[in-house]
């Protein structure tokens, strides 16, 4: 557990606000009734399946979606510009063979209105900085396809940062990476949580979260639960969330959760007894807690 | 070996091509890393529709074409980032050749179109008068500045063009200088180039330095060195071979690719062009 104090107090007020919002793409909504807060200096996980909306709620907090109902409040005014929200995409969305080296890439975002096509002194430093702050200083000149998972999210991570954010939104930082790469990416998020910035991911990746994030929100379509791990991971709240049941288990002080075992072709047992023999004396819970369902 | 640089129809030939190559090697860049390499055959076409509009309604040749190039940019734009159901190939599919039919409608309706059919598909540099290298240095000088001022916000929206927008850049208006200073160097192009070479000399420069260089800054610059150089050695080649200047010049650029191409295969380095191909990572 990375993060001492899960949910932080109140005292910046909400950063950001849903307050019973529906909305989507086009004439079909994403996501309804959705209500919750962000405070300022959180660090938060949109969990979900694929499809329920996670992805839309980030861009909704960007005004890039249709709004069929409800209100959303972002401080700092409604221009995610001006409002120093800073996005960073998912890498599948990324063109790799697009020419661009690693210092041009975080250079985008050190500021995109000056009219002038080069960078002045000070903003190659401060490029240079914020790369040698994500230990990618060293790859300056290198192109974007030649680097490892880990250091192509350094270099978006750095582009964002460069924007100078108070809020940072993160699109499925940890899709497709391995297990130190995704450990070592939501290390660094936790620190720059530490040093203020308030964070908010989409990730499938349930136990990391529990492992890292003090606070997480259960969506699919509608808002299925909010608040921290240990009390979000209840078997109750996951079928809400995933269709699915999915056993959860507390293991040296954390909330995991396990996958079912599936028996195809055979009559799988709904009890999940395949579990206990695999669980290797981890102490199961039963969570029946219903509290944090919305 | 000087003997062409005593005429001055050669000097201005000279001149001109050397400008609507670099700049079409400018602009290139951004249309070939779009994936919209087939934009510049299209327009071509589609302002040819503008400039048989211009002659009915008597307009100058360079403002209606202009004019009419710019709004089948835009829509093709537009459409492209709309509606990205329909693909960028198809949307310049559909304006460009509604936009030709138009023209042609226009001519069977009018009869008494007199412009030569021939310099508008194949150019005629012979034919550069001093009115045409005027407007093509004015709209160049435009385009040059176009893309100077906005030379970070053409980068990003051309890299990223969704998350651009979060930062700030109006990619709406971006995509929009664009359109224009595009059919602005369609329109100088003509002449020089003819309606069926510009592509040519939009895509091959750029496709060379994206072979050469995995920067972008350089890629411009690569780029716009090799469309100048094209130009020039294209126009002074088609002299003594007594060959089409726009076709001399097509063929310099295609010698410039096959060279770099072979270099670059030699290196190992293998280059796909024009939208995402997905991750790849380390």
């Amino acid at each position: 557990m990375l993060h001492p104090v899960p949910h932080l107090t109140d005292a910046g007020g909400p950063i950001v606000k849903f307050e019973d919002v529906t909305a989507g793409y086009q004439n079909e909504p994403a996501i309804r009734d959705v209500s919750f807060e962000i405070s300022t200096g959180d660090f938060v996980g949109i969990l979900g399946p694929s499809g329920s909306g996670k992805t839309t709620i980030l861009r909704t907090i960007l005004r890039d979606t249709r709004l069929f109902g409800g209100a959303v409040h972002v401080a700092g005014g409604v221009s995610p510009a001006r409002s120093r929200v800073a996005y960073v995409p998912q890498l599948e969305t990324v063109d790799w063979n697009f020419p661009v080296t690693v210092e041009e890439v975080v250079l985008m975002g050190v500021q995109g209105h000056r009219f002038w096509p080069w960078p002045t002194r000070s903003e190659r430093a401060r490029a240079q900085d914020l790369m040698d702050r994500l230990s990618i200083g060293e790859f300056a000149k290198r192109h974007i396809r030649r680097l490892s998972g880990g250091q192509q999210q350094r270099v978006f991570l750095a582009r964002a940062l460069a924007h100078d954010p108070a809020l940072l939104l993160l699109d499925e930082p940890t899709n497709g990476v391995d297990i130190r790469t995704r450990d070592e990416i939501l290390h660094l998020l936790d620190e720059l949580n530490h040093q203020g910035i308030t964070i908010v991911l989409t990730t499938h990746e349930l136990n990391a979260v529990a492992a890292h994030l003090p606070w997480v929100i259960c969506i699919n379509e509608t808002l299925i639960a909010a608040g921290s791990p240990s009390d979000i991971f209840t078997s109750e709240i996951l079928m809400a969330t995933y269709g699915a049941e999915m056993p959860v288990l507390e293991y040296q002080g954390l909330t995991l959760v396990a996958e079912q075992p599936h028996h195809f072709g055979q009559h799988a047992d709904a009890n999940g007894e395949g579990l206990k023999d695999g669980a290797h004396g981890a102490d199961r819970i039963q969570s029946t807690s219903e509290e944090h369902l919305v | 070996m000087f003997e062409p640089f005593e005429y001055e129809f050669f000097i201005r030939g000279l001149v001109s091509a050397t400008i609507v190559g670099g700049v079409c090697g400018l602009l290139g860049v951004y249309i070939v890393l779009r994936g919209m390499s087939y934009i510049g055959h299209g327009l071509s076409h589609a302002i040819f529709g503008g400039a048989v509009v211009s002659y009915v309604m008597s307009l100058n040749f360079y403002v209606g074409a202009t004019i009419w190039g710019f709004l089948a940019a835009l829509l093709i734009n537009l459409t492209t980032r709309h509606r990205p159901t329909v693909g960028a190939d198809a949307a310049i599919g559909i304006v460009t050749t509604a936009s030709f039919a138009i023209g042609i409608a226009l001519i069977s309706r009018a009869r008494t179109f007199t412009r030569s059919f021939d310099a508008a598909l194949f150019g005629d540099i012979l034919g550069v008068g001093n009115d045409d290298l005027i407007a093509i240095v004015v709209v160049s000088v435009l385009v040059v500045f176009v893309v100077f001022l906005s030379y970070r916000q053409l980068l990003f929206t051309t890299f990223d063009p969704d998350v651009a927008r979060f930062f700030g850049i109006a990619t709406g208006w971006v995509d929009a200088l664009f359109s224009l200073a595009l059919a602005g160097t369609v329109v100088i192009s003509m002449q020089v180039l003819g309606v069926t070479m510009i592509a040519a000399a939009i895509v091959i420069p750029p496709i060379v330095a994206r072979l050469a260089t995995d920067s972008f800054h350089r890629m411009v610059l690569i780029s716009v060195a090799t469309g100048a150089a094209g130009g020039f050695i294209g126009i002074y080649l088609s002299w003594f071979a007594d060959i089409s200047s726009g076709a001399t010049v097509v063929l310099v650029d295609v010698a410039a690719f096959v060279c770099v191409f072979t270099w670059s295969s030699f290196r190992g380095r293998n280059i796909r062009l024009g939208g995402s191909f997905g991750s790849t990572h380390a």
